[in-house]
């Protein structure tokens, strides 16, 4: 890990060396199937690592894993060197917390209230709103601004909305860990941008280990400082996004042939593919779209190589 | 992908100005220093419990005050404190009270009953009602009528019986990988159509004088209640209620979900357990004392939940809620028919049909529930 620090220099960094989230040997399977094989894994400490793949390549069963959500048939995962499996369950949710893929809040349930919630790992059944309670709702509901929404219910919000809600509760369940499972799916692409750069500024300026699991490999590459490119149950590469995000790697992971650009904005691998009716000719879009067109139907799409 | 500028968090719709209840109803924290104890105080789920106990115990009175031999209000609320003449202390405290008190406790073990199956199901249908609890203790009650196997053991133990072996019945067809939604209130109606069926089997196989002895059993009954069936009620709630209260902080995290819940170190297997070990007992204590009396664990947490403006049924609020329902309607079923007394669970059937309907029309436009 390179040692460039990302963090504003006026802005303290609370844990600068946060939990280490590791997993050996891993055999995962779901309904008896076997979905994720032999894997090794060390998640960056501090950064945000993005995992990509196919569907049903195993990467939510990862994150499953990762959060307990799932025992592993084989191997371990390893917080600071402690067994998943050993950690009372309490004290595993005030240090890893985990946002499913699209959870669904009662009807009724304000937003103040679920991310109210999040506090549980922190309250007992006589203290359920101290101080510091209080405060990390507090915070938690101005950075996802949604302080103006708080008496509102969850089921009432848009989608972008009600997503910044679910992850208020985990940023004020307050563990240095997060795992998110796909937290833009179902969103429009401004919300997408809005929730991805919430993930920045909880990693930015919190110090807080990231891990999610996305479809986007363009967003992967610009938020995330490590990638994790899966397939079949297996890391196929995993590192920079410079490095991970290849031409190869992307035909290989995804079945998908792409030339890869650098992102204009943020100077990261930008995937573009090519599909069967477009390929680069180097005489620039409209040519290939016509050359496509007058391929019949069932030929073998040319090739370019 | 097109440089997409980050946009500013959406611009939030300034919240509505009757959004939220009225000031003096919102909720609002306390903290104490000492000792340390601090919680969020709900004034209008306060407010709403209040109301509908109070409600609850007019009713319970106003019940003990009816019947061949009139009481006056006031010598009832006397006479439950052992103040008053002989005769009035006979007819309220040995005559009419395990009556009284009978609707009271089925109320509440009901109302908790279905507060806990509902909130653990995030299912509204998913009662103890609908998914063959009770009759799944009919069934018992009436075999063990049939059969003559009640006597060491009296109904009520075989109903307990009968109750808690269909709610095994139910989780172990209803479990893929954890039973929950639509698979236990589907697998929970099959089942409790085998019920029904083996009840009807068994009620017309039996002699005439049996099959009456069962079916004033099986409609939900308060008439001619002992002190020995409001013993067993009483302390049978005296333990579950307490644990399913000190299980509400668990339910609000299960509510959101099992994998959100885990994620907020809720240990999500045993508390479903100790969850769905309480809601059976309570709803087979319940229907032991007075047989499925029906609706009122299906209607009464929807009716609190709906007056207290919570997100999921109050399990304290909604069992009273249960007591004033079984009350008002065991005080319309005697005085409905002159001359007759109708079954409290006519009552309840007939009042929670609409509910139920209204329940389903409900689920449906939502489009929610598993």
């Amino acid at each position: 890990m390179s040692t460039t620090d990302p963090h504003p220099p006026g802005i303290p960094e609370p844990s600068a060396r946060g939990p280490e989230l590791r997993a050996r040997g891993l055999h995962l399977a779901y309904d008896g199937r076997p979905v994720v094989a032999d894997l090794d894994l060390t998640v960056p400490t501090g950064r945000i690592t993005a995992i990509v793949g196919a569907n049903a390549c195993g990467k939510s069963t990862l994150l499953r894993a990762l959060a307990r959500l799932l025992a592993p048939r084989q191997g371990v995962v390893e917080l600071d060197g402690t067994t998943l499996r050993s950690i009372p369950t309490r004290e595993l949710a005030r240090t890893l917390g985990i946002l499913p893929q699209t959870p669904v809040a009662p009807e009724g349930l304000t937003v103040a209230d679920l991310v109210n919630r999040g506090r549980s790992p922190h309250q007992t059944w006589w203290r359920q709103w101290s101080a510091a309670d209080e405060e990390a709702v507090r915070a938690a509901l101005a950075a996802t601004g949604l302080t103006e929404l708080a008496d509102r219910p969850v089921d009432e919000l848009s989608g972008g909305q009600r997503q910044r809600a679910w992850i208020a509760m985990a940023v004020a369940q307050g563990t240095p860990v997060l795992l998110l499972d796909e937290p833009t799916t179902y969103l429009d692409l401004a919300h997408q941008i809005d929730v991805l750069d919430l993930v920045t500024d909880l990693n930015r300026r919190e110090g807080r280990t990231v891990v999610m699991v996305l479809h986007d490999l363009n967003q992967a590459c610009r938020y995330a400082d490590h990638v994790i490119a899966m397939k079949a149950g297996r890391i196929v590469a995993q590192g920079a996004p410079a490095e991970v995000v290849t031409e190869a790697t992307v035909e290989d992971v995804f079945d998908l042939r792409c030339r890869i650009t650098p992102d204009p904005v943020s100077g990261t691998p930008m995937v573009i593919p090519l599909g069967r009716h477009h390929h680069d000719g180097g005489d620039g879009p409209r040519e290939a779209e016509s050359e496509a067109e007058s391929e019949s139907e069932d030929a073998v799409p040319a090739s370019v190589d | 992908m097109p440089a997409q500028p980050s946009p500013a968090p959406s611009p939030a719709p300034a919240p509505a100005p009757s959004a939220s209840a009225r000031p003096a109803l919102r909720d609002r924290p306390f903290r104490l220093a000492v000792p340390p104890v601090s919680g969020m105080l709900r004034p209008r789920l306060v407010l709403t419990g209040v109301l509908v106990g109070v409600g609850a115990f007019a009713l319970f009175c106003w019940g003990l005050a009816l019947g061949d031999y009139p009481v006056s209000l006031p010598d009832v609320v006397k006479a439950l404190f052992g103040v008053g003449d002989p005769g009035t202390l006979v007819v309220v405290r040995d005559l009419r009270l395990p009556r009284a008190l009978t609707g009271l406790l089925v109320g509440l073990a009901f109302g908790v009953s279905g507060a806990v199956f509902q909130t653990m199901t995030r299912n509204p249908l998913a009662s103890p009602d609908m998914i063959g609890l009770t009759e799944g203790a009919g069934t018992a009650v009436v075999a063990a009528v049939v059969f003559g196997w009640a006597g060491g053991l009296g109904l009520s133990t075989v109903g307990l019986f009968g109750a808690l072996a269909t709610a095994l019945l139910v989780y172990a067809l209803a479990w893929k990988g954890g039973a929950t939604g639509y698979r236990v209130i589907l697998v929970g109606i099959g089942v409790s159509w085998i019920c029904t069926s083996a009840t009807d089997f068994l009620v017309a196989r039996g002699n005439r004088f049996q099959a009456e002895e069962a079916l004033g059993w099986l409609v939900g009954n308060l008439n001619g209640r002992t002190w020995g069936q409001v013993d067993s009620l009483a302390i049978a709630l005296a333990v579950l209620l307490p644990v399913t209260l000190g299980l509400g902080r668990w339910m609000r995290t299960l509510q959101l979900g099992d994998d959100v819940a885990a994620g907020l170190g809720t240990p999500v297997q045993p508390v479903r357990l100790a969850l769905l070990l309480t809601g059976v007992g309570l709803v087979a204590f319940g229907t032991a004392a007075a047989g499925p009396v029906a609706f009122v664990a299906l209607a009464c947490p929807q009716i609190a939940l709906r007056l207290a403006g919570t997100s999921a049924p109050p399990p304290l609020v909604s069992g009273l809620t249960g007591a004033f329902v079984v009350l008002g309607a065991d005080l319309l079923a005697r005085e409905a028919v002159p001359g007759t007394e109708l079954p409290v669970g006519i009552v309840t059937g007939a009042l929670g049909a609409p509910v139920l309907l209204w329940l389903l029309v409900r689920a449906n436009r939502a489009g929610s529930g598993g």
